[in-house]
């Protein structure tokens, strides 16, 4: 659906995408998983269309290019910022964006109601967006992204700022879309977020891709042993180690053990093997 | 077309919404319009020195010396100007509230005062200055009696010339009997004229002319004046009452509303910037062209409603009657134009929207007080006059002002429109070309 080969992008001397390849399958959840600063808006930014990369190239579907308006069309952006106007509805700004995409009245009345109804903002709709709270705010967001019912969705740190209430609607929401068959490219430095809902994980550090594969994937093969915690009279022990069960058979023979716990890795794990640094730093 | 009309609809509404935009679109434009109007219009403030044109037919010493003495003098902001058409055409066009003409024989009038034959000089006004015209009468009687005072300031050549004066008067036939007797008594006390002369007469001169008051100098002056000014306004036709207050003030104010639009749509511009509302209008399926034309239209008519909102303000409780109403028109449409090119210039020059505003405000100001919008053209300083064609708000007011009451020879109309029409084609492609190469980025 999106396919990137050999993206670079330089400002200045920053180079904020360097020599990135990748290609994000139809129908699914494709994670940018990466630190602030790691060049993903950059990156989301060359392959809608916004930024034209200093080399390489952006193919959309197959075979269209992002600067070609009409190959926009199948294309909805949430950006990082919340791109909304203050002193519009909430109703207002949807229809907007809607005229944009040249849909007609009708259909954009009837869209927006179910838009509205997606991220949980009818009864909201005909309040000024000024008024709304973080998460209101990245909620629609994310509705003026979809009222054209684009095929390739890309959502730049969806969650940012926003409650944990919000946050948990919003990956629904994510699902939801999936369900119904959209592509999404989802950008966050949360890797609990990649976790939860990306089919693929892309791990990008310094423009570069690090690793790409289903979370799943990316910690057998990157995410190091589990740490299994035994705790005793003595105090806790920890146990680095690629086989849990085997050591849990093994120690629990003995009686001084309390208690046990088992960390398997995460992705945290696996930037940190992959970078040597963590990914909150 | 539906995508632009939505851009535009959406803007329109936007800044109906922002009070700030609003107050400074509508309602600043119709308080200064009012407030100066009302200051203006209760006469309290007169210019304190009127720009006119002079033309020197004589080219005689006598000549020279009195438009140098009334160059020299400062009452009035004298341009020469080699001949009346070009005279004609700076009174028409606004930059000379008349133009004075020292026609042949001035010299050797001066130089013989009491011959019979008056200094006369040819006054032609604008006739929506024309009440600058009494005062400049006063003016030139006053330098008129100056010219006296440098004759008899060589006591000796006075007596002389007095003689001879008398002499040709007394064989004059058919004089006045009574001036005749006037002259009589005037050349018995010219010793005590002499006296009081160097000073009081001159000005007192003046004062009398506009309000008819001191005795000492009316006896005198009720049979003798040196100077004849004959004043015209400058076009024969009309009989237009001189505009009030108001008529200048609302034209003024439409040039601050269209101000206040450019402004803030400029500002909205850089607003959609930072707030990243544009990365959406970017990657919708639009030509970059079509979102500023979105703008550029919005824009266009806000600044079209503003100024029909101000001149039907100005006509139905101000007295203001449009002489030209399609003179009018195209006026408008053309500072609107032109002010849609400024808005995309701002816009593109400026990187936020606290520079818009600062650098907005900034040059529109300059621009506003050159071109006339604060203080009219003809009030301005000397060295500021010339700078005023730079300004387009110059322009704008001048074809505004042809509509509304001046009298603006076609080709001038035709000029100011076009320059509007060349600034804001101007600035919009600059605006378009900047669009264009600004990478914008989420
Ligand atoms: N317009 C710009 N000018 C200069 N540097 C930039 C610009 N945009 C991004 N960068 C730099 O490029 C790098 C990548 O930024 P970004 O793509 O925003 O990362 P992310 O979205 O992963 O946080 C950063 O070092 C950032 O400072
Ligand atoms: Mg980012």
């Amino acid at each position: 659906m999106l396919k990137l080969i050999d993206l670079r992008k330089s400002f200045g001397a920053v180079k904020a995408v360097d020599g990135l390849s990748l290609e994000v399958p139809r129908g699914s959840v494709f994670g940018f998983l990466g630190p602030n600063g790691a060049g993903k808006t950059t990156t989301i930014s060359m392959a809608v269309g916004l930024l034209r990369p200093d080399s390489g190239s952006v193919v959309l579907d197959g075979s269209r290019n992002p600067l070609d308006p009409a190959a926009r069309s199948m294309i909805g952006v949430s950006p990082q910022a919340i791109a909304l106007y203050d002193e519009l509805t909430a109703d207002e700004n949807l229809r907007f964006f809607a005229q944009l995409y040249e849909m007609s009245r009708s259909e954009s009345l009837r869209r927006a109601d179910e838009v509205l109804g997606l991220v949980g903002l009818t009864d909201r709709r005909s309040e000024r967006v000024k008024g709304f709270s973080g998460g209101m705010k990245r909620r629609l967001n994310l509705a003026a992204a979809i009222m054209h019912g684009p095929r390739l969705l890309l959502l730049d740190e969806p969650t940012a700022g926003v409650d944990p209430q919000s946050r948990s609607a919003i990956l629904e929401i994510v699902k939801t879309l999936r369900e119904q068959g959209v592509t999404i490219v989802y950008t966050t430095h949360y890797m609990e977020e990649a976790e939860k809902i990306c089919d693929q994980v892309a791990v990008i550090d310094h423009g570069k891709l690090l690793a790409v594969d289903a979370v799943e994937g990316l910690i057998a093969k990157h995410g190091g042993g589990s740490v299994v915690t035994f705790s005793t009279e003595a105090g806790e022990q920890r146990v680095a180690t690629n086989d849990p069960v085997g050591e849990l058979s093994r120690r629990l023979t003995s009686p001084d053990v309390r208690n046990v716990r088992i960390d398997r890795p995460d992705l945290e794990a696996v930037f940190l093997n992959l970078t040597g640094r963590s990914l909150r730093d | 077309m539906n995508v632009i009309l939505a851009i535009c609809m959406k803007d329109i509404r936007l800044l109906l919404r922002d009070r700030v935009g609003f107050f400074f679109t509508f309602v600043f434009p119709l308080l200064i319009a009012v407030f100066f109007g009302s200051i203006f219009a209760g006469g309290g403030g007169g210019p304190s020195s009127i720009a006119v044109a002079i033309i020197d037919q004589d080219q005689t010493a006598g000549s020279r010396a009195f438009i140098k003495d009334l160059t020299d003098g400062g009452d009035l902001r004298v341009t020469p100007m080699p001949d009346v058409l070009a005279a004609e055409r700076s009174v028409q066009g606004g930059e000379q509230a008349a133009y004075i003409v020292v026609p042949k024989g001035f010299g050797p009038a001066r130089d013989a005062p009491f011959s019979g034959t008056p200094m006369t000089l040819q006054v032609v006004v604008d006739p929506s200055r024309k009440a600058a015209a009494p005062m400049l009468e006063g003016i030139l009687t006053k330098y008129g009696f100056m010219q006296l005072q440098s004759a008899f300031s060589d006591p000796g050549k006075a007596r002389t010339m007095a003689k001879e004066s008398l002499e040709k008067i007394r064989n004059t036939p058919g004089m006045d009997p009574l001036r005749k007797m006037a002259f009589d008594r005037f050349f018995g006390n010219l010793d005590a004229m002499l006296a009081t002369i160097p000073d009081q007469a001159a000005g007192g001169a003046a004062e009398t002319d506009a309000s008819a008051g001191k005795p000492s100098a009316a006896a005198p002056r009720a049979a003798f004046t040196p100077i004849k000014i004959e004043s015209t306004t400058i076009v024969k036709k009309s009989r237009d009452m001189p505009p009030s207050a108001y008529a200048i003030t609302f034209p003024q104010g439409v040039i601050w509303g269209v101000m206040g639009c450019a402004l803030s749509f400029a500002i909205g511009l850089i607003i959609e910037r930072s707030r990243g509302t544009m990365t959406r209008l970017r990657i919708a399926p639009i030509p970059a062209w079509a979102l500023l034309a979105g703008k550029g239209l919005a824009c266009f008519i806000v600044t079209v409603g503003v100024a029909i909102v101000l001149i039907a303000i100005a006509m139905a409780f101000f007295g203001v009657r449009p002489s030209d109403p399609l003179r009018l028109a195209m006026a408008i449409i053309c500072t609107a134009l032109c002010f849609v090119g400024i808005m995309n210039l701002l816009a593109a020059l400026s990187p936020s929207e606290r520079a818009a505003s600062g650098l907005g405000w900034g040059v529109l100001l300059v621009l506003a007080m050159i071109g006339g919008a604060m203080v009219p053209v003809e009030f301005l300083p000397t060295w500021m006059a010339p700078l005023s064609s730079i300004s387009p708000i110059r322009w704008a007011l001048l074809a505004i002002e042809a509509g509304v009451w001046r009298e603006l020879p076609m080709p001038k109309y035709l000029l100011s429109c076009g320059i509007l029409l060349g600034v804001g084609a101007f600035g919009m492609l600059v605006g378009i070309r900047a669009f264009g190469m600004t990478e914008s980025r989420m």
